[in-house]
């Protein structure tokens, strides 16, 4: 089924989409590679420390989980639901097993 | 109370290194130099650790130019959600391992750091819960009193893992892990920095004349300029870069190895 979140066309998977906070703090970059989903957050926060964590995902369960522990969700509950649902588009895309 | 090495039973796996086990991991993480973003360099990180026999590994890079320009970068090859708890936290300060690379070069057996406070030893706790039951910690330090430095952390979830005789090999060949990781996470920054703040050549030669200390004048009669041009050029570069004055913007142009 199609859900119409994912900015590309059926078939063919992007080469990196980065989502945003409203008020900018964290920025989420995914990217389909070879070994799953890799995802590039970055959290700026004016006075504190810039964090930047790398990480890649083979199976959408470990995305979800990773999405569940990230404090966005609270946050920036509409953030948090577009990540995980380009995520699984990803990984639906891709025909990855979950 | 951190656990000493001796006290930790011994280990379980057979890990002896054949005869080019260094040779095999070298050529892996040399690799790096072609890696283009994060996701190829996390790819050498993965597999080189994957090849080591490990559970998991994370490389930190952190750079303080001052107190508002402070970064950690992390390459996760292990569960990232460690990361999130860390963060939450914000146990940066306090990390034991992170404070043990900011005065050390030599890597370390993480059972050999002892934790001098109840959250140091949270920290670690939460570190052997995320697959670093038994640790390797290599620091990647910078010359030239600069503050950024990296910290390649190696994991095993058994332990005493680096216990055996293969671990002065592994030791060298994480520590040649930890110098590439380093210099290719600055080499990517550097160019961040250049392209965000929207750096010259001749930027960069202005900030390199203020990191050696020469006034206004002298600057200009070296790059052929007016002294109003060098002012009002550094006044922008300031803005771009987001520091107050042209002394910081040396000094963050010499962190992020620009100059």
């Amino acid at each position: 089924m199609k859900t119409g979140f994912a900015p590309w066309v059926d078939g063919e998977l992007p080469g990196a989409i980065t989502l945003q906070s409203s008020d900018g703090v964290v920025t989420v970059r995914l990217q389909w590679t070879a070994g799953g989903i890799f995802v590039q957050r970055s959290l700026r926060r004016r006075g504190a420390a810039h964090i930047m964590q790398a990480a890649r995902f083979s199976t959408a369960r470990a995305f979800h989980r990773w999405c569940q522990a990230d404090a966005v969700r609270f946050d920036d509950p509409l953030l948090s639901a577009r990540l995980v649902r380009h995520g699984d588009e990803l990984f639906r895309a891709s025909g990855a097993a979950n | 109370m951190a656990m000493s090495c001796s006290e930790l039973p011994a280990p379980q796996t057979e890990r002896a290194p054949t005869p080019d086990y260094a040779g095999q991991l070298a050529a892996i993480a040399s690799g790096l130099a072609a890696a283009q973003d994060e996701a190829q360099a996390l790819h050498v990180l993965e597999v080189v650790t994957s090849s080591m026999g490990l559970a998991a590994a994370a490389f930190v890079s952190f750079v303080r130019d001052d107190a508002s320009h402070e970064s950690f970068r992390f390459l996760l090859a292990c569960d990232p959600v460690w990361c999130f708890e860390y963060e939450q936290r914000a146990w940066y300060d306090t990390d034991p391992w992170l404070a043990y690379a900011r005065s050390h070069s030599e890597p370390v057996r993480g059972c050999e750091i002892a934790a001098e406070s109840e959250q140091q030893c949270s920290i670690m706790a939460l570190a052997q819960d995320y697959g670093f039951r038994s640790s390797l910690i290599v620091p990647a330090p910078s010359s030239g009193n600069l503050t950024r430095m990296g910290v390649l952390c190696l994991g095993s979830a058994t332990p005493g893992f680096f216990d055996d005789e293969s671990y002065l090999v592994l030791k060298l060949v994480a520590r040649s892990l930890a110098m590439e990781l380093h210099g290719w996470w600055i080499e990517r920054i550097k160019r961040e920095v250049i392209v965000q703040a929207h750096l010259t050549d001749e930027d960069l030669a202005l900030l390199a004349q203020e990191r050696r200390g020469l006034g206004t004048k002298l600057m200009a009669s070296k790059l052929r300029m007016s002294p109003h041009a060098i002012n009002s050029r550094f006044q922008r570069m300031n803005a771009r870069l987001g520091v107050p004055n042209r002394k910081a913007a040396a000094q963050l142009a010499a962190e992020y190895g620009l100059i």
